[in-house]
């Protein structure tokens, strides 16, 4: 199956996939956490995630658009936490379909194979005279991927009012210690940054939407200011750092002064989480921006030990 | 579609549809089949070709034998194109839709 994804990208079919993201086996477990998605990271697909039910209503919408456009016709996922958002009830505010259906488009087929006046062949080998530069291709599309993101979702905002980036700041222009973190777990983060902030603390927040193409100088310039960064990542790369980690790790790498950054994997197949693990990476955040000294880079938490 | 007995030699002189200069080697019996079997057919064709010889041969980017509509997806994948092709296809009773806009 995992190879089907590269198929499609590199055969740069606009398909939108929503993905309601996954612990995969084993031990069998379908409960919420990313390692799916993670683990696709590198098919070639664009791939979106999404906070709650509204976010990933909108940015599926969204998606057809994005994947569609003939500057890089390339397949989307939207991600959504499976169970913690997939399956629980919350408000959200549709849109009528005419206006979605005006929204999305026609679907305009490029060099179809059923067209039989206009033959073409589909899914050709490539050797190694030449495999290289397609790939190199296949790059160059993706950095046209974040204009493209973002001219949709300005004409989304147009349309409904809601506002989409590449990423989410949240009480960030100010704070010196920051936490990045994905999807539904963003939400309680920032009631929990919420609360720092009541008592002084200069804490926000980053939550990435577009993970891939994953908009590093972007990126880097949101949390240029800060002093320490916790990454909390949903997914484990066994042996490695999170793959959100190593994302922003390499965001960092530009600037002139590097702040210091953690690590937490937390809430592996659909382990809660919880206000008092925010609170626990708070409190070392402070601890790190005051004194500069990380003890361990990464971390599980919300373990039973 | 019917199926009428054909003859090799007024076969022969049908369109060819699979393009000399395909890398399969000198003597093979493959791309002679299927040189044979698109002359014989006089509805519209599209080939499904699992991963093998033949489609490695016929088809290198970007160079394609096929004058006909062609379609490969991956090593594992023998029968979902077909499928696929055959759920496409079955609305080509009528044949309107044969018609695709650039």
């Amino acid at each position: 199956m995992w190879e089907m994804l590269y198929i499609a990208a590199g055969t740069r079919l606009p398909i939108v996939m929503p993905l309601v993201n996954r612990a995969l086996s084993a031990p069998l477990n379908i409960h919420g956490d990313h390692s799916d998605g993670m683990g696709a990271r590198d098919t070639g697909w664009i791939q979106i995630y999404s906070e709650n039910a509204q976010e990933a209503y909108d940015n599926l919408i969204q998606s057809f658009r994005i994947a569609e456009h003939l500057d890089i016709r390339t397949p989307a996922m939207v991600c959504m936490d499976g169970f913690i958002v997939s399956h629980s009830i919350e408000r959200v505010e549709y849109i009528d379909d005419a206006d979605v259906k005006n929204f999305v488009g026609k679907f305009q087929a490029v060099h179809p194979l059923l067209d039989l006046e206009h033959p073409k062949s589909y899914g050709p080998l490539i050797l190694t005279d030449l495999y290289h530069e397609y790939k190199r291709a296949q790059h160059e599309v993706m950095t046209k991927v974040p204009g493209v993101v973002l001219e949709v979702a300005a004409e989304f905002e147009k349309m409904t009012g809601r506002t989409y980036g590449l990423f989410e700041e949240y009480r960030l222009e100010d704070a010196e210690i920051a936490i990045v973190v994905m999807s539904s777990a963003a939400g309680t983060t920032k009631d929990i940054i919420d609360q720092y902030r009541d008592k002084g603390v200069k804490i926000g927040l980053l939550k990435p939407r577009m993970f891939r193409p994953f908009p590093f100088t972007q990126v880097a310039e949101a949390l240029k200011h800060v002093k320490a960064i916790a990454v909390l990542d949903r997914a484990d790369s066994f042996g490695g750092y999170g793959p959100l980690f190593s994302e922003i790790a390499g965001a960092v790498m530009s600037m002139d002064h590097k702040p210091a950054m953690i690590n937490k994997i937390f809430g592996l197949g659909g382990r809660d989480y919880l206000p008092d693990q925010a609170e626990q990476v708070i409190d070392e955040l402070i601890q790190i921006a005051k004194t500069g000294k990380v003890e361990a880079i990464k971390e599980y938490i919300g373990v039973r030990e | 579609m019917t199926t009428k007995a054909l003859k090799l030699r007024e076969l022969a002189k049908g369109e060819d549809r699979f393009a000399h200069g395909h890398r399969m080697c000198a003597g093979c019996g493959a791309p002679i089949v299927v040189k044979q079997v698109l002359m014989a057919t006089d509805y519209p064709i599209i080939a499904a070709n699992a991963t093998g010889c033949l489609e490695v041969s016929s088809c290198i980017q970007q160079f394609t034998a096929w004058k006909i509509p062609w379609m490969h997806s991956a090593l594992k994948m023998r029968q979902q194109p077909y499928q696929a092709l055959r759920r496409c296809t079955g609305r080509w009773s009528n044949r309107a839709s044969l018609k695709i806009k650039m």
